[in-house]
């Protein structure tokens, strides 16, 4: 990890983490096997989120450690499918897990744990696009084909590949609510949680995001010829 | 729901499982261990920590402003021009995505912005996939190809052929691939190029200046050679059928004396002499895919058949190209057209989206060349025209069958078992499309298709 995340955390964490007592062990954790389901529920009761969330906000390196043990899997796939196996991928989950770290002193409600890492997994994706839109990054910096099975199909993966980068023109918002919706499949009550929006704007921005995608995309021959093939299947 | 819409929530559902559901096991644990690690910092007291982030703040907003302006300025400079071509002797802009086509008697030359130059050899299909700033994909269908690139330019170029895909080091090559007979080949004349693909253990094997390289999926060999020492293997050489005979035995030997039943005799698999030698117009003798490079010598005399609708197959017209078959009688063509235009016919009425035609090219293909690699391959295409065409999700599946039942070996085998489940499933054969999974799954446990296999797999077990 690079050690600008070391200062980030400096910088950002209200939370300071005490280094001495690494060896407590969380053992009121009861860890559940991680399921490909959209948001994981690991802790059977309500006051195990209670005393994971009071432990992390204290600044304990095991809670933490923990913490990201249960959500791993899920904030993984969530910058994955967002960003399109990108290049910096690692990065931008350590700072998703820096985000939840640092701020969850603020989370009133531990039960709504789940929801409130999917939220701040979002909010991290979001900045980090706003923040190459900035320094004018192409978006999907890594092939997609590279970083799944080397025998993926390469015509495939230039398709998944010109995906991205037509989803890469749309404003933020509007692409993070596309992609939660048509490859995440996220419901529509479910994205407004997610971005911390309302129905209404879930609704305009996904509107805005699937027609300017199609745009786009009737005018891309590789995303055109799928497009096609696509609807001929019954 | 429109059907553009469900074709995007298709779209979706297909890149999601193409990029799975996210990095190895091993690097999110990498990630676990860095976290921690960041996380034992230095503990900063309150007094301090706002003038300090103040100061740190202000510095890296600097630092980063000068950063991006040179950056910026440096990329400008450096950024290579778009990647434009133009495919022909008479220099049309090609467009990304099209299909390039070079008849036996006709070859294509392809030429880019930088100067680099591809040409399709022989009986050859292709297509640039992508032409883009910073990178060039090529997909050789099948067929040769020969390509002289710039090496001055500053974009990546690849090309796929089959499951094998080379990657540009070098500059001047040929490659060939045989889909039907599942055969590779490169050879290398300048530079160097690398190559991935099935068989090949090392990742990324090295072909250099001078070498070949010949991988046979059938036969399960791998041979990387200098280019002078070609093998130089016993032909036997089958012949294509004469027009208007129709005879469901396929190739006919030419050396079989008179009166002896063609049957009786094995058929061999034949192999070109491999001459990559700079200035050859190909590397496959006189071009075309590996295997048939010697049937031109005895090739059957062209079809006295109206072929004006090749021209707009050519030019990837392949609405126009199927009615012009119409208007020519296309049951006389499929009676007595060769079998590479037959191939052109199924596939025209395939990328038109025209099931009963694709169909009927391809029955007769099956009847007429029973016993070629494309009539295997046709049952593929049959089960695709079936389920995405013609809305017959069972004979779909029972097309699927029949091709990893004649082909278990083959290219598309894991492609075919994969289909097969979602046949399955359309027809609503749950216990069938079960089954197809699990054979797929104990088969290809980490495929293309795994995530459907697991999910019908997963369904069954809920109770309903």
């Amino acid at each position: 990890m690079k050690s600008g995340h070391s200062a980030t955390i400096r910088r950002r964490c209200s939370a300071s983490f005490l280094s001495p007592t690494v060896a407590r062990v969380a053992l009121w954790v009861v860890v559940q096997r991680v399921s490909s389901s959209k948001v994981v529920r690991l802790l059977e009761r309500p006051e195990a989120f209670e005393k994971l969330v009071h432990a992390v906000a204290r600044g304990d390196p095991a809670a933490a450690s923990t913490l990201h043990g249960h959500y791993s899997a899920h904030v993984n796939r969530l910058v994955w499918r967002l960003l399109g196996a990108d290049a910096e991928h690692d990065d931008v989950v350590q700072q998703t897990f820096v985000n939840i770290i640092c701020s969850m002193h603020t989370l009133r409600e531990p039960e709504r744990l789940d929801a409130w890492i999917t939220s701040v997994t979002v909010n991290t994706v979001r900045r980090e696009i706003r923040s190459r839109r900035f320094r004018r990054r192409v978006a999907t910096e890594a092939d997609p084909a590279e970083a799944v099975a080397s025998g993926s199909d390469p015509e495939r993966a230039v398709a998944v590949r010109r995906f991205y980068e037509v989803v890469a023109r749309l404003r933020e918002d509007a692409r993070i609510v596309f992609i939660l919706s048509t490859v995440e499949g996220y419901t529509l009550a479910e994205i407004a949680t997610a971005t911390d929006s309302s129905l209404a704007t879930v609704k305009r921005r996904l509107r805005r995001a699937r027609s300017g995608f199609m745009k786009r995309a009737r005018q891309d021959p590789v995303l055109a010829s799928w497009m096609e093939q696509l609807s001929h299947d019954g | 729901m429109t059907d553009e819409r469900q074709a995007l929530r298709r779209m979706g559902r297909e890149v999601a499982d193409f990029l799975g559901d996210g990095p190895s096991h091993a690097r999110q644990q990498r990630q676990a261990r860095d976290l921690l690690h960041a996380a034992r910092v230095v503990r900063v007291t309150p007094r301090r920590r706002r003038a300090r982030a103040v100061l740190i703040a202000a510095t890296a907003v600097a630092a980063t402003a000068l950063v991006l302006v040179g950056g910026w300025r440096l990329w400008n400079q450096r950024r290579p021009a778009e990647m434009r071509f133009w495919r022909g002797n008479d220099l049309q802009r090609g467009k990304a995505g099209e299909w390039l086509v070079a008849t036996p008697d006709r070859s294509l030359p392809v030429r880019f912005s930088d100067g680099s130059r591809l040409e399709l050899v022989g009986d050859s299909t292709a297509r640039i996939i992508e032409a883009g700033e910073r990178r060039v994909r090529v997909g050789l269908r099948y067929g040769t190809l020969r390509a002289r690139l710039n090496s001055g330019h500053a974009a990546q170029w690849s090309f796929a052929a089959g499951p094998f895909s080379v990657r540009d080091i070098g500059t001047d090559f040929t490659l060939a691939f045989n889909r039907e007979e599942d055969l590779f080949e490169l050879a290398v004349t300048e530079g160097m190029v690398s190559v991935r693909g099935p068989l090949l253990t090392e990742p990324g094997m090295s072909v250099r200046a001078g070498e070949r390289l010949t991988v046979d999926r059938v036969e399960r060999t791998v041979v990387k050679a200098p280019a002078e020492e070609a093998p130089s293997p016993e032909i036997e050489v089958e012949t294509p059928p004469q027009d208007g005979d129709e005879r469901t035995d396929g190739w006919r030997q030419e050396s079989s004396p008179g009166g002896r039943d063609a049957r009786a005799q094995p058929r061999r698999r034949q192999r070109g002499r491999w001459r990559a030698e700079r200035g050859e117009r190909s590397g496959f003798g006189s071009g075309g895919s590996p295997a048939r490079r010697n049937s031109t010598s005895v090739e059957a005399p062209r079809s006295t058949v109206d072929n004006a609708w090749q021209p707009y197959y050519e030019r990837g017209e392949y609405a126009e190209a199927i009615d012009a078959a119409l208007a020519a009688g296309l049951g006389q063509l499929l009676a007595r057209s060769r079998l590479v235009e037959l191939w052109q016919l199924a596939e025209a009425a395939r990328y038109a989206g025209r099931g009963r035609e694709a169909r009927d090219a391809l029955i007769a293909i099956r009847v007429r060349f029973e016993r070629s690699r494309r009539a295997r391959v046709a049952s593929f295409l049959r089960g695709r025209v079936a389920m995405e065409l013609n809305d017959e999700p069972r004979a779909a599946a029972t097309w699927f069958a029949t091709y990893v039942r004649e082909e278990p070996d083959g290219p598309l085998r894991e492609e075919a078992m994969g289909r097969l489940i979602s046949a399955h499933q359309r027809a609503g054969d749950r216990r069938a499309a079960r089954r197809a999974a699990r054979a797929y799954l104990d088969t290809f446990p980490e495929g293309l298709f795994a995530s459907l296999a697991q999910s019908v797999l997963e369904a069954s077990r809920r109770p309903d």
